[in-house]
C-alpha cells in the first residue's frame, strides 16, 4: 500500500508539472538500458500524451558499425581467435555477421569479461580482443592491457572500437536533436561522474543522472520536469547511491594511463572527432590496425540512424517486425537487448 | 552490454585485486582494483567482470524506503 501511495504521488506529481509547462515534453534517454528499462515498466504508455520518449545513441551495439564487423570477420580468417562480447555476435556486417562467421568455422569465442580472458587465454592461442563499449567498459580493457603487461603475453591484440558519450551528444544535442530534457547514462556517470556531464549545462537543457531501477527511472522524470519549470540547466544527480561528483578516479586515471582521443565512427551520427578511444602509441604492439571504408558504410534499408537520431520510432521503419525481428535483425538497433528497435518489439505496447 | 549488477563482498582476497562476491547466491570472483577502501559486506556494482563502484547502502535503504520496499534479507 505504502509502495503505491509513493508511486503513485510521484507519477501525479510528474504530470502536474508537465501540465504546468503546458506542453508534451520530448525527452532522449541517452542509454539503452533505460530504454529497456521505460519500456519494460509501461513509462511510455503511462506518460503517453505527456512524454515522447527518444531513445539516443548510448547502446555500444547500436552505434557499431558493420566496418567493424567486417574487419573482425577478416582477422579470424586470418586465423586469429577474436573474443567478444556476446551482444556483437548477430550485428550484421557487410556479407555476415560474427554469429554466421562461427558457424562457417571462424575461431569466435565469447568472453563475459576481458580481465578474465586474458587470465585464461591458451598460449598458443593468436588472440584478438574486440574491445566495444563506452567509459563504463574501457576500465576493463584497461585492466586487462595491465594483465597482459604484467604477464609478458605476446599473442594478445586489441581491436579497438570504444566510443566516448560526451562528443557524440555534443553532436546529437547541436544539430540532430531539439529535446526538452535528457536522461543521462548511470553507467557511464559513474566512472565519470558528474562532473563529467557538466558540458550538457551548456545547451541549456535539463539533465538528469538517472538509475536504473523502476524507481530510479521516476525519481529522475520528477527531477527532470522539476528543473525544465524551474529553467534549471545544472546537470542532476538522481543516482547517488553508485555516482560520485569526481566518479570513480582510479577508473579514470586507467583510461587516461592506456588510452587517447581518437575519431570514431558512429551509426546514425557518422564520423564523430574525438568520439572514440584507442590505444595510446607506447602501446601500439597491442593494437591492431582496423582498415574502414566510411564511404560505404550504413547505406542499407535499415534506419537505426534515423531511429538513433530520433527522427523514427522503430514501428515507423518500413523493416520492422516485418523482416527485422531480434531473431533475424536487419540492424543493431534489433540486435541488441538495450537497442530501441529491440526494445519496441519486446514490449510493443506503442501500438 | 552495459547492465551492470550490485553484489555483496563475501571474501577479499590476497592481493586486495580480487574479491569473491555473492549475487543472488550465487559466487563469483571478480577484479576489484577500481575500487578504494574495499571492505567485505560492501555491495559492489559489477560491469563485465569488474567492479566500478562502491553502492551506498544508506542511499539505497532511503529509495527502498521511500517506496516502501524491504531489502532481502539474503541478499
Ligand atoms: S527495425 Fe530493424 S531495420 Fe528498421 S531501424 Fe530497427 S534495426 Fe534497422
Amino acid at each position: 500500500m505504502q509502495t503505491h501511495d509513493a508511486v503513485n504521488n510521484i507519477v501525479n506529481t510528474i504530470k502536474n508539472n508537465i501540465e504546468k509547462i503546458g506542453r508534451q515534453l520530448r525527452i532522449i534517454e541517452v542509454c539503452g538500458t533505460h530504454t529497456v528499462s521505460i519500456y519494460r515498466n509501461g513509462f511510455h504508455t503511462l506518460f503517453k500524451e505527456y512524454i515522447d520518449f527518444i531513445s539516443g545513441p548510448g547502446c555500444p551495439v547500436c552505434v557499431t558499425h558493420e566496418g567493424y564487423i567486417d574487419n573482425l570477420i577478416e582477422l579470424a580468417k586470418m586465423n586469429y581467435t577474436i573474443y567478444t562480447f556476446g551482444d556483437l555476435l548477430k550485428v550484421p556486417g557487410k556479407s555476415m555477421s560474427l554469429a554466421e562467421a562461427k558457424a562457417k568455422g571462424a575461431k569466435i569465442k565469447i568472453m563475459y569479461s576481458p580481465v578474465d580472458t586474458v587470465e585464461n587465454m591458451p598460449e598458443n592461442e593468436e588472440a584478438i580482443i574486440a574491445a566495444v563499449g563506452f567509459e563504463t567498459t574501457v576500465p576493463a580493457f584497461a585492466l586487462s592491457l595491465e594483465k597482459v603487461l604484467e604477464k609478458d603475453l605476446k599473442n594478445v591484440k586489441f581491436a579497438c572500437e570504444l566510443k566516448t558519450i560526451d562528443q557524440p551528444l555534443k553532436v546529437l544535442l547541436k544539430d540532430h536533436i531539439k529535446v526538452d530534457g535528457l536522461i543521462l547514462p548511470g553507467h557511464v556517470a559513474t566512472i565519470l561522474g558528474v562532473d563529467g556531464f557538466k558540458f550538457v549545462e551548456e545547451f541549456e537543457i535539463p539533465s538528469v543522472i538517472s538509475g536504473f531501477e523502476k524507481y530510479d527511472i521516476l525519481l529522475s522524470l520528477l527531477s527532470l520536469t522539476q528543473s525544465i519549470l524551474d529553467n534549471d540547466f545544472t546537470v542532476k544527480n538522481e543516482y547517488k547511491r553508485v555516482v560520485k561528483k569526481e566518479g570513480n578516479t582510479v577508473a579514470k586515471r586507467y583510461i587516461e594511463r592506456f588510452f587517447e582521443r581518437t575519431d570514431a565512427y558512429f551509426r546514425g551520427l557518422g564520423l564523430i572527432k574525438g568520439g572514440g578511444l584507442r590505444l595510446k602509441s607506447e602501446y601500439s604492439a597491442f593494437s591492431v590496425q582496423l582498415k574502414y571504408d566510411y564511404e560505404s558504410l550504413s547505406n542499407s534499408a535499415c534506419r537505426c540512424a534515423d531511429v538513433l537520431t530520433g527522427k523514427l520510432k522503430p514501428f515507423e521503419c518500413p523493416l520492422f517486425e516485418k523482416v527485422c525481428t531480434p531473431q533475424t535483425p536487419k540492424g543493431a538497433c534489433m540486435v541488441s537487448q538495450e537497442g530501441s528497435c529491440n526494445a519496441y518489439f519486446r514490449y510493443g505496447k506503442w501500438k | 552490454m552495459c547492465l551492470g549488477y550490485p553484489a555483496k563482498v563475501v571474501e577479499i582476497l590476497e592481493d586486495g585485486k580480487k574479491a569473491i562476491v555473492d549475487y543472488l547466491g550465487l559466487k563469483k570472483t571478480i577484479n576489484v582494483s577500481l575500487i578504494k577502501e574495499l571492505a567485505v559486506g560492501d555491495y559492489l556494482l559489477i560491469h563485465s567482470g569488474v567492479a566500478i563502484e562502491k553502492i551506498d547502502e544508506k542511499e539505497a535503504e532511503e529509495i527502498e524506503k521511500l517506496f516502501g520496499e524491504v531489502r532481502d534479507a539474503n541478499s
